[in-house]
């Protein structure tokens, strides 16, 4: 039994520490896009406020937050009727890190040419490490689906990315 | 290397890179996260426009922090226990049974000074409603000081629902915030699956929401939740819902789909039999514990409770009446509560925490108690097929091995809910501190023991 004072803190204490996986999830969902991302974490951290008190006791709340973030991102991309808009200039800004500009600019371009669903296939599956079936239980969908998604995009990638992402593994 | 390794050690490479400032983060969520929680609350019936469900778990978000009164609809005598601690007649709550056949009071406001009582609440309801049976009739009126609502158990013949109503002012900064639209604004069907939802707005600039949801449920199924919302650009808010089923846990579904129309509930939403209750007098510092407008500093850290922005300004009915239990009245009531025979060898606690480590002669035994309002909200997760004692109230025992990862610790725990929300919870260990190892086999106290001070009328007068 938590004391009831404790709760609020408890909360800052997770979301601090989480912030920055949820903010790399969200980047990779959004394909780069750091204002949205951004968007996205706070929403996140939010509804984790409004359901701490029973996060915290069902257990493995950073599971339950990178949930919420995923499926706040489909609700988001579902919300844009304007569909998917790939675009060829990658957003830059304060999000972006020194570091492997090619390898960033390379993958995230060819992420943003996937649906967004299958966008969160490949983040559940390949970034966080998800199985088939925990992939399908976050994105309410069936194993099956899971299975074609990422099939597809993976496909979808290599062609985008061509031979050349083992250079950048390989480093 | 096979291709998948290789894209996935890419995509690592690639996320990391990125970061931002995570305080900014924190904090936005944060504030997200509070503004929610006032959202939510603004319904009486929960907010289906706030609530979010995700299907991790099962119901994992649950109704307004504010209290369901569909949720907590309980069988005939055992309704909300609002009464004021010092008997008085101050907020009583009606029960099955009592008058409830005044319709007209409720438009004259009543012989109270104003106030619209729970039964003229109550009789205005059903006047507004088809024919049909009425059974389980609860409610709060305005004097309580609490958010005032009415519900009944509704049967056209077709089935038992449990439909209900409730009023809530908000505060000019509730106002200010947004919360009008919030309120009134289609949930994210993709966290909240539903049927159907629209939003209007009306000739005086009052929106209004229906809703067509299921209870709690990540997925379409279940019981199902209907609901429709109307706020007034100046605050005034009315939330009516229904349900298939006489309850919201613990009955199944008795019909396919509950008895109102959308048009029927926003008929009763709009009726100007209503303006009384916003017409009442405020009623400031009244509120009782586990009333849904008595909410304020729930966290017993002395701050304010996490959904309030405004503290001792919210206009909200009730949202003034501190109802956070003394930190020394509890520590006291439990003391006074301990079987005769233990000795206290230490004590602490602030807030509605409180501790006392006992020795009956046989090593030490820590016993803590939580005194929480307002806390219907965990009455489906934790109390689910609990036992329900006479008063309403519902009882959960549990035996676990404690929750710090010390070997051989035994903690038991006697869990409370009242039928107004107050859940006192008791545990105690096999050791002094939930750090030590365990100086004895079981705690000091007995089931039986840990039951009764659970359930001791004390709590109630704390407030």
């Amino acid at each position: 039994m938590r004391r009831s004072g404790e709760w609020e803190q408890a909360y800052l204490e997770f979301a601090e520490a989480r912030s920055r996986q949820l903010y790399r999830s969200a980047c990779l969902l959004t394909g780069g896009d750091t204002h949205l991302a951004e968007d996205l974490v706070q929403e996140t951290l939010g509804r984790m406020y409004l359901v701490w008190g029973r996060v915290a006791r069902i257990g493995n709340p950073a599971g339950y937050a990178q949930t919420v973030l995923v499926r706040s991102y489909l609700a988001h991309a579902r919300r844009r009727s304007s569909g998917e808009q790939p675009s060829a200039v990658l957003p830059d800004g304060p999000g972006w890190s020194e570091g492997d500009t090619s390898l960033r600019l390379t993958l995230l371009d060819a992420l943003k040419g996937l649906s967004a669903k299958d966008r969160a296939v490949v983040v559940l599956r390949y970034w966080e490490d998800r199985s088939i079936e925990e992939t399908a239980d976050v994105m309410h969908v069936s194993s099956a689906a899971v299975r074609t998604r990422s099939t597809r995009a993976l496909a979808r990638l290599r062609e985008l990315l061509g031979g050349g992402i083992g250079e950048y593994a390989g480093r | 290397m096979s291709y998948e390794d290789e894209f996935g050690e890419a995509l690592r490479r690639t996320g990391e890179e990125f970061s931002t400032d995570q305080r900014a983060l924190v904090e936005g969520g944060h504030e997200r996260g509070r503004r929610m929680v006032r959202r939510r609350r603004a319904t009486v019936f929960g907010g289906a426009a706030a609530v979010v469900a995700l299907g991790v778990t099962s119901a994992v978000v649950l109704p307004g922090i504010g209290g369901d009164p569909l949720q907590s609809a309980s069988p005939a005598g055992s309704a909300e226990s609002a009464q004021g601690a010092d008997g008085s007649e101050k907020g009583k709550a009606v029960r099955d049974g009592e008058s409830a056949d005044s319709e007209k009071d409720t438009r004259e406001g009543g012989p109270a000074g104003g106030h619209v009582r729970a039964e003229q609440l109550i009789a205005t309801l059903k006047s507004l409603m088809p024919k049909g049976q009425f059974s389980e009739e609860t409610g709060l009126g305005t004097e309580s000081g609490a958010i005032p609502h009415a519900k009944v158990v509704f049967d056209d013949g077709k089935g038992k629902a449990a439909v209900g109503i409730g009023f809530n002012r908000l505060s000019k900064a509730e106002v200010q915030s947004g919360l009008v639209k919030d309120m009134t604004t289609c949930p994210d069907e993709n966290l909240v699956p539903y049927d159907a939802c629209e939003v209007s707005t009306l000739s005086d600039g009052s929106r209004l929401m229906t809703f067509k949801g299921y209870e709690h449920s990540s997925d379409k199924g279940g019981t199902k939740f209907w609901q429709a919302v109307l706020a007034s650009p100046d605050g005034h808010a009315i939330d009516v819902g229904e349900r298939n089923a006489p309850a919201e846990k613990g009955s199944a579904v008795t019909r396919p789909e509950p008895p109102l129309s959308m048009a029927q509930l926003k008929d009763i939403l709009t009726s100007e039999k209503w303006d009384a209750v916003f017409a009442a007098p405020r009623v400031e510092g009244t509120a009782k514990p586990g009333s849904e407008g008595a909410d304020a500093g729930k966290d017993g850290s002395g701050k304010a409770d996490p959904g309030r922005t405004d503290p001792g300004k919210g206009g909200t009915a009730g949202n003034d009446a501190p109802a956070t239990p003394d930190g020394q009245a509890v520590r006291s009531t439990l003391l006074a509560l301990l079987p005769a025979g233990v000795k206290v060898t230490a004590q602490g606690g602030d807030g509605e925490y409180a501790y006392v480590v006992v020795d009956d002669g046989n090593g030490a035994s820590m016993i803590q108690i939580n005194v929480q309002p307002n806390m219907d909200d965990v009455r489906g997760e934790l109390f689910a097929g609990a036992e329900e004692l006479p008063d309403g109230t519902v009882y959960s025992w549990r035996e676990s091995d404690g929750d710090k990862g010390v070997a051989g610790t035994v903690m038991w725990t006697a869990d409370t809910l009242r039928p107004d929300g107050l859940r006192v919870v008791v545990s105690a260990f096999n050791s002094g501190t939930q750090h030590d190892a365990p100086s004895r086999k079981t705690p000091a106290l007995t089931e039986e023991q840990l039951k009764a001070i659970a359930t001791s009328a004390k709590w109630a007068e704390l407030q």
